[in-house]
């Protein structure tokens, strides 16, 4: 019986496959760094530990930074809850984008209905001033940050970061980043965009293993703790300590998985954000190309970037994600977690389906699931 | 020359400095502290050479490196 080939374009939900440089590095970690990262100082320990130092040092260097502010987390949410929840002090005013995924709406929300901050969405869909100056006219004296999209998970549209960065800075607003879909795909700078917050998962554009996220931070900003627990230092202390990063890494860190991560910004790194922004540029460009010759096929949001969402007239977004998957096809179907996207993007009744691209994805992956798709609308 | 140890607040501070320091040539170990030392419970420190200590705190400074006291010979 002959194997089916299988086409992987959900890599906005994360990436496959991995770079081999991270599988060794995983692999490694366990095999020979197995001991506890900050928790003694024998040969494994330590060796676990300097495992742990130079992933914050990449990160630190490629997204600017220091390295005493990579925190790392259990993936994006987690981040972004550490980064909001930590920030927000009662009664403040939060603005979201009105293409926020879940897990910056959801813990927004949650602080709204537990009474301790209001928050208002702003209309980042138009043009870069437009978008501007819809968060100028939202901001109120009590506003005290402003959580961005920095690329959408279920379209293209990339906030314009750095213009939004520069107005929080003059305002003295807190800026939180979320690149879940932009970390390794765009360039994204803490500095550069002036950015209080950058929060991000290990395991989509850097291609890191599952279970690892990051926390990069601007100098001298404070976070309440989310979790608390033990930090392998200041153990009488019934606080958790003050510095960064330990204030925020309760437990044990997950070391083949930081292992991995360091891998994997390191091979994206070496390629060049810019050049892995262009191969995933041109895939969707020959995407909606092929796409736009099927008339019965409706695409949401912009043009731009590694993510195609669209809808099969006549099919539900399940229906076409099945019809897919039985010809080897993997892509994501629904809401994607992300409400408000789709209330945006003008997909909200049934949600839709997603096609997201990697670094390794080819043309031929494309023209395979515009073929399948025009089997499809032929009925 | 005995060796010196510099108290630091987080093991995440601590490589940092041990870094810092070996890029200067400076030999430098993270080790773990006596707790009883602190008063705070489990803490690291830098071991180094009591002759480098002060063009050791010198760099740490200039890197805005926080740490804490001198303490003696094995965090005693």
């Amino acid at each position: 019986m002959r194997t089916q080939k299988t086409i992987y374009l959900d890599n906005a939900a994360t990436t496959w496959p991995k770079p081999e440089a991270v599988i060794r590095a995983v692999r490694d970690a366990m095999r020979s760094a197995g001991g506890n990262p900050g928790r003694g100082s024998h040969r494994l320990s330590n060796a676990a530990a300097e495992l742990v130092y130079d992933c914050r040092s990449a990160a630190a260097e490629f997204f600017g930074g220091d390295p005493e502010r990579v925190v790392f987390t259990e993936n994006a949410t987690h981040a972004l809850n550490c980064a909001i929840k930590g920030l927000a002090k009662p009664g403040c005013h939060i603005l979201i984008d009105n293409y926020a995924h879940n897990a910056v709406y959801r813990p927004v929300r949650a602080l709204a209905d537990a009474g301790l901050a209001e928050f208002d969405i702003f209309d980042a869909s138009g043009e870069d001033d437009e978008i501007l100056e819809n968060i100028r006219r939202m901001i109120r004296p009590d506003t005290r940050i402003i959580v961005g999209t920095h690329q959408s998970n279920i379209g293209s549209r990339v906030l314009p970061a750095e213009k939004i960065g520069a107005l929080c800075t003059k305002l003295d607003l807190h800026f939180i980043l979320d690149a879940s879909q932009s970390a390794g795909h765009l360039p994204v700078n803490l500095e550069k965009m002036h950015i209080t917050a950058l929060c991000m998962p290990g395991h989509k554009g850097l291609f890191g293993p599952m279970g690892v996220g990051m926390l990069l931070s601007a100098p001298d900003v404070q976070f309440r703790t989310l979790l608390e627990g033990g930090a392998g230092v200041q153990s009488l202390d019934p606080a958790m300590p003050a510095e960064l990063p330990e204030r925020l890494e309760a437990g044990t860190l997950p070391l083949p998985a930081i292992a991995g991560l360091l891998a994997g910004i390191r091979y994206v790194r070496d390629i060049g954000t810019e050049a892995i922004q262009r191969h995933e540029c041109a895939l969707t460009k020959e995407l909606l190309c092929r796409l736009n010759d099927l008339p019965d096929v409706t695409v949401y949001g912009g043009s731009t970037g590694s993510v195609v969402t669209f809808n099969v007239r006549g099919y539900s977004p399940a229906e076409t994600g099945a019809y897919l998957a039985s010809r080897g096809i993997c892509v994501r179907t629904g809401y994607h977690c992300a409400p408000l996207a789709h209330r945006t993007a003008g997909s909200f009744e049934n949600g839709s389906v997603r096609a997201g691209f990697s670094w390794f994805n080819k043309i031929s992956d494309v023209r395979a699931l515009a073929d399948a798709l025009s089997g499809l609308c032929r009925g | 020359m005995p060796d010196c140890i510099l108290a630091m607040r987080t093991r995440t501070a601590a490589e940092k400095a041990r870094r810092t320091a070996v890029l200067e040539r400076i030999d430098a170990e993270v080790i773990s502290v006596d707790p009883s030392v602190t008063k705070h419970g489990c803490s690291v420190g830098l071991r180094l050479n009591c002759a480098d200590i002060g063009n050791v705190t010198r760099l740490l400074d200039k890197k805005g490196i926080v740490y804490g006291d001198v303490i003696g010979r094995n965090g005693r």
